[in-house]
């Protein structure tokens, strides 16, 4: 039997395992997904030597079938041995490669009693000082922090929960859905972002949205603040409270000057064909007129004023913040206490403590009255 | 007009479209294009930034197609397969000939009509994309943001990126060279 059979024979039973996956089916779906990998890995088996760009995908198709199929025993076996074999090119070397990471990841969680839904969320961070498969660590854990603050105001929106001003999610939403973070394949610096399946048999678990609806809601929540944030967003996200959480949320995502990143992206696994979202330096100034146009505004409000230094403290609650100014102002001590910081949301503002920051504030009277705060590089 | 994107019987002649696939990219191209346009319409193509216009067509999708497709993430994922194979077809001569599997979905290798289907050592890789709204700026920025992708995923594949913007009628396609 030719490569074109087998590889054939392949392609008809993902396309089936596809299509039984959008019905729901997947158990069904993992079965077909399975036998694809036979029937990818048997074509591989039928190709001379001479024609390594066909080997070398379909290497690498065998193995991402037999991953989709959740057997990541066989899946590690196929790897290995088509490593193992000669003449791979160099393409597919580097993809088998990255295939194994991942199996070793979910691997590992499944041995451990932790299952994951489908569909992975693929950050990467680029440009600047952001180097292949490296990046500063505080640079990255204030992404993952910001993603993970959006996926779980996505969650709340979801469940019609009451607006969350002040700390984190509750612990009932904390036991829906938990984020992992994942190694992904390298290409600048990638992290993907997975679902925890939750445990089953909870009281609330008809309640409980799908992965699938809320990794679809979290894309079109991103996808909405980072083109077009004014017109497409309402479209999203009906309410004004969530709606302005996500614009700070997203805009602490996107760079200020590019110099330690130029842009961030997020893409969804499963849906490769859809667009990367992309924030940059440009879409940080789109969200910034847009909040600028949403902020409530008092009639005798007057000029404003950027502070810039490191954020020392807060109490949100006692409505103020305390920000080291680069420059001491004149006539004011060696920290600023800037005050109507009430409205400012936890998610948003907490990750920036002890770092750098841009506050826009009033000086009227003596005291500084916020107006504004976003992460400077 | 002489250029139109074809996108009706794609399965007669693109081989890694089966009936019920090149079917389903079809409907969800009708429902998008019948989105924003009415049949025929005629749409700008842009292949390495040469550009050219050419005829589209379509059927008017009954209700029942619109409900079916009402997912509109859905809809313009598969309408785009349908109308960027279709282009690259009208384009450069080229056919979907083989699905490609990369654990993230799947997209598409192309190749000459008639060459043998017993490997993949002349194929090239299509790499395809849609908007539904959006204008000019914002499909030329899919675009370049599926090179980029495309760059970053591919090692040394020879591949090609394809964007339609429905709303825009512009479907752009561009080779994704190495990078220096």
């Amino acid at each position: 039997v030719s490569w074109n059979e087998h590889h054939s024979a392949s392609e008809r039973l993902a396309i089936d395992a596809e299509l039984a996956c959008r019905e729901g089916d997947l158990l069904r779906a993992q079965r077909l997904y399975g036998q694809a990998a036979q029937e990818e890995a048997a074509a591989f088996d039928a190709l001379a030597e001479d024609k390594p760009r066909t080997r070398g995908i379909t290497a690498v198709s065998a193995v991402a079938l037999s991953y989709k199929s959740s057997d990541y025993a066989s899946a590690q076996q196929m790897a290995y041995r088509f490593l193992a074999s000669k003449g791979l090119p160099q393409f597919a070397d580097l993809q088998l490669r990255d295939l194994l990471q991942m199996l070793w990841t979910v691997s590992e969680a499944e041995k451990q009693g932790i299952k994951f839904a489908r569909g992975d969320v693929f950050v990467s961070v680029q440009g600047g000082q952001v180097v292949h498969g490296a990046a500063p660590l505080d640079l990255i854990v204030q992404k993952v922090e910001g993603i993970q603050a959006i996926f779980f105001r996505t969650v709340e929106m979801l469940l019609g929960r009451p607006f969350r001003k002040r700390g984190g999610p509750s612990a009932e939403i904390l036991s829906m859905f938990r984020p992992w973070l994942f190694q992904a394949p390298a290409g600048s610096y990638q992290f993907a972002v997975r679902m925890q399946e939750p445990a089953q048999g909870k009281l609330w678990e008809e309640n409980r949205p799908k992965v699938e609806d809320l990794t679809a809601e979290f894309f079109n929540i991103l996808r909405a603040t980072a083109t077009d944030p004014a017109n497409r967003l309402p479209a999203v996200v009906s309410d004004p409270q969530y709606r302005g959480a996500f614009l700070n949320l997203s805009r602490n995502l996107a760079p200020t000057a590019g110099r330690t990143f130029e842009r961030l992206e997020v893409r969804s696994a499963s849906a490769p064909s859809q667009s990367v979202v992309t924030f940059g330096t440009d879409t940080r100034n789109e969200l910034n007129s847009t909040l600028r146009s949403i902020r409530p505004r008092r009639n005798d409000e007057g000029k404003p004023i950027e502070i810039r230094g490191v954020l020392r403290g807060l109490h949100l609650d006692k409505d103020w913040l305390e920000v080291t100014p680069d420059q001491r102002l004149q006539g004011q001590g060696e920290h600023i206490h800037i005050i109507e910081a009430g409205a400012a949301l936890d998610d948003v503002v907490g990750p920036m403590v002890n770092h750098r920051v841009v506050v826009t504030a009033e000086h009227r009277g003596g005291k500084f009255l916020f107006r504004d705060i976003e992460p400077e590089e | 007009m002489s250029n139109r994107v074809n996108i009706d019987g794609m399965d007669t002649r693109h081989p890694a479209l089966t009936p019920p696939i090149a079917g389903t990219y079809r409907e969800a191209a009708c429902v998008c294009l019948n989105r924003y346009h009415s049949s025929p319409s005629e749409i700008m193509l842009s292949d390495n930034g040469a550009q050219s216009l050419a005829e589209l067509a379509w059927t008017e999708p009954d209700s029942r197609i619109l409900g079916a497709w009402s997912n509109t993430t859905d809809a313009t994922a598969f309408g785009a397969y349908s109308c960027v194979i279709a282009g690259i077809e009208l384009l450069r001569g080229l056919f979907a000939v083989r699905r490609a599997e990369t654990g993230t979905g799947a997209d598409y290798y192309i190749g000459l009509n008639d060459s043998a289907l017993d490997d993949l050592e002349g194929c090239m890789r299509l790499e395809v994309s849609g908007l539904g709204d959006g204008n000019e700026k914002d499909v030329n920025k899919r675009l370049l943001e599926k090179v980029a992708q495309v760059r970053r995923g591919n090692g040394n594949l020879p591949a090609v990126a394809g964007v339609i913007g429905f709303s825009a009628r512009l479907l752009m396609v561009r080779d994704v060279l190495e990078e220096s």
